[in-house]
């Protein structure tokens, strides 16, 4: 078994300044023991999957042989200016994206100097890949819906489980993202909305208890009410990449919190 | 290279300016790194008329409103003096490569984000240097005013129209609109505005051709439905029936899923003060499966070409 550990994780610039709120440095510490965990079990690749990084004709997975600059967030200009560098495993990526167009995913690698990755993605890599362990990235495509999301993930999962080193599967997302639409103190953040509350909260207690019905539910329920990240497709994705196609046991929701009013998550699957 | 005025600034044109890469792309320029056998010449054959247009009204500035600009609290306004670097297109790398450089008009943008807080939106300029400029921004810049002459201001989508519901997102960008036309009166500057926006918005999900993008048979709009929309929005526009056209779309917006729902053409339009006389049509063209029209909207041949004067106000 290659496929070590997965995870679902929530970044964004507030966290790069977790003096500011107590929630953000908790936010920083459960991304810190996830790794910790990387560590302990061997990780030698991370396969990335971002909520922040789209694609639309087709499936994208990242190949850049030099994946190294400064990028400044499109929101946070004055404040997130951030310098990176990224060690990509080129042939691995070659063989998602054949293994992806053989299932009927078509689409590209993608090797272009100065590629602008996404926030959310670089500051992902700055907690959990201090070591620049080799990694890829998969475009959250917004032409697949959850179904297909997860059908692409399943195989791709079939193409890292032949492969000789021990992988983590990370997806970047946010749970809801309602953001605060006005400038705020920043040690003042909290979720946004009694709904997106109610909703992480059983969101939460679900996963925790590996209640998966009760997780439909609310997905279904609660998550209509609210703002959720592209539909919740990451767990559509961290599903597919499941040995059996699903969740079977309960997660190791390590902490949620305020991201600008969104939610955020770090949780071991 | 920007100038100190006051008083007395005017809009003088208004374009429709969609910017799918693949038009930067076809034409070929040195800027842009992957190189093209052409392509989609209907579409930049219609901006070559745009660009004339611009050379002889002589603007001090063309400012533009892109959805790939996307903030989530308030307007924020390009304002360092010059911008430059290369913009790869995260969604098309493979057509988008762009080495830019622009010139600032920092009091221009300045006064918009002035007159934004004045009339209580949220807005911040946006001074960092390095910070990369977006696609859409370039593309309708580029397909205007290839020579890069002329300082520019960008406006970035507030995320309003798809967070709140769409009565408050468009009247969030009303406000945006006259905001820059009181701006631009104040600041005395003769300015160009561009809508970065394709009209319907659904397109292929796969590259019809991936050895050849720009392979002009696998080319047609996605869906008869969405043409039909296009050509209502079209005729709307046509006719300067400006009240219809607000009024129909949000309708518009959902069932084309239109890049106007992002409020570049409500800014615009708002901006000019809701010109009741008919926008020129350039031409009219698909890219990927998105409708595309390039419009101009001039006030100098419109009889109600005086409230642009004072800033556009209705």
């Amino acid at each position: 078994m290659t496929v070590v550990a997965r995870a679902l994780v929530s970044t964004a610039p507030q966290l790069l300044k977790p003096e500011l709120n107590p929630a953000y440095g908790r936010l920083v510490d459960g991304l810190q023991a996830v790794e910790v965990d990387f560590k302990k079990l061997g990780v030698e690749r991370i396969v990335y999957w971002s909520t922040q990084w789209i694609s639309v004709l087709g499936q994208m997975f990242q190949a850049g042989s030099d994946l190294t600059g400064t990028h400044v967030d499109e929101n946070w200009h004055e404040s997130c200016e951030l310098p990176f560098h990224f060690r990509v495993d080129q042939k691995l990526a070659a063989e998602l994206c054949a293994g992806a167009a053989k299932a009927g995913f078509p689409g590209q690698c993608i090797d272009y100097r100065d590629f602008p990755v996404d926030t959310a993605t670089i500051i992902a890599d700055r907690f959990l890949n201090p070591d620049k362990i080799p990694v890829t990235m998969v475009a959250c495509n917004v032409y697949c819906d959850n179904e297909k999301t997860k059908s692409l993930a399943s195989e791709l999962f079939k193409i890292l489980e032949a492969r000789k080193e021990k992988i983590a599967i990370v997806a970047v997302s946010l749970l809801s993202t309602s953001y605060h639409t006005s400038t705020m103190d920043l040690r003042e953040d909290a979720i946004r909305g009694d709904e997106e509350n109610a909703f992480v909260a059983n969101f939460v207690r679900a996963v925790s208890s590996a209640d998966w019905s009760a997780l439909q539910k609310t997905i279904a329920h609660d998550g209509t009410k609210i703002r959720t990240d592209m539909g919740l497709k990451a767990l559509s994705w961290l599903e597919g990449t499941m040995p059996a196609g699903r969740f079977s046991q309960p997660w190791n929701v390590l902490v949620t919190g305020p991201l600008y009013g969104a939610s955020g998550i770090v949780a071991q699957l | 290279m920007t100038k100190t005025r006051s008083g007395n600034g005017e809009i003088v044109a208004g374009f429709l300016a969609p910017h799918p890469p693949h038009l930067v792309y076809a034409e070929n320029p040195t800027q842009n790194e992957p190189k093209s056998r052409g392509g989609w010449e209907p579409l930049r054959w219609a901006y070559e008329n745009c660009r004339q247009r611009i050379k002889e009204l002589k603007p001090d500035v063309i400012l533009v409103h892109s959805p790939h600009w996307q903030t989530v609290v308030g307007h924020h306004v390009t304002a360092t003096p010059r911008l430059e670097g290369r913009s790869v297109d995260p969604i098309f790398p493979h057509l988008f490569r762009f080495d830019y450089g622009m010139d600032v008009d920092v009091e221009l943008a300045e006064a918009i984000v002035d007159e934004c807080k004045g009339a209580g939106l949220e807005a911040k300029p946006m001074q960092n240097p390095k910070f990369r400029v977006d696609y859409g921004t370039i593309v309708s810049l580029h397909m205007l005013n290839p020579d890069w002459d002329i300082p520019v201001v960008g406006i970035s989508a507030n995320n309003s129209p798809y967070f709140y519901d769409d009565k408050i997102g468009q009247d969030e960008m009303s406000h945006l609109g006259h905001a820059t036309a009181k701006a631009i009166a104040k600041t005395g500057r003769r300015a160009v505005l561009a809508a970065s926006n394709t009209l319907s918005h659904l397109h292929f999900p796969q590259e019809p051709n991936p050895d050849l993008p720009e392979d002009m048979s696998c080319e047609h709009i996605q869906s008869q439905a969405q043409y039909e929309w296009d050509v209502k929005i079209i005729n709307l526009l046509r006719a300067g029936k400006i009240d219809e056209f607000f009024e129909v779309m949000p309708q518009f917006c959902r069932e084309a899923f239109a890049e106007i729902k992002a409020g570049g053409l409500t800014w615009m339009l708002e901006a000019m003060g809701r010109p009741r006389y008919g926008a020129k049509l350039h031409g009219y063209g698909t890219v990927i499966g998105t409708g595309n029209a390039v419009m101009e909207w001039l006030p100098d041949n419109s009889p109600k070409s005086d409230s642009q004067a004072s800033g556009g106000q209705k």
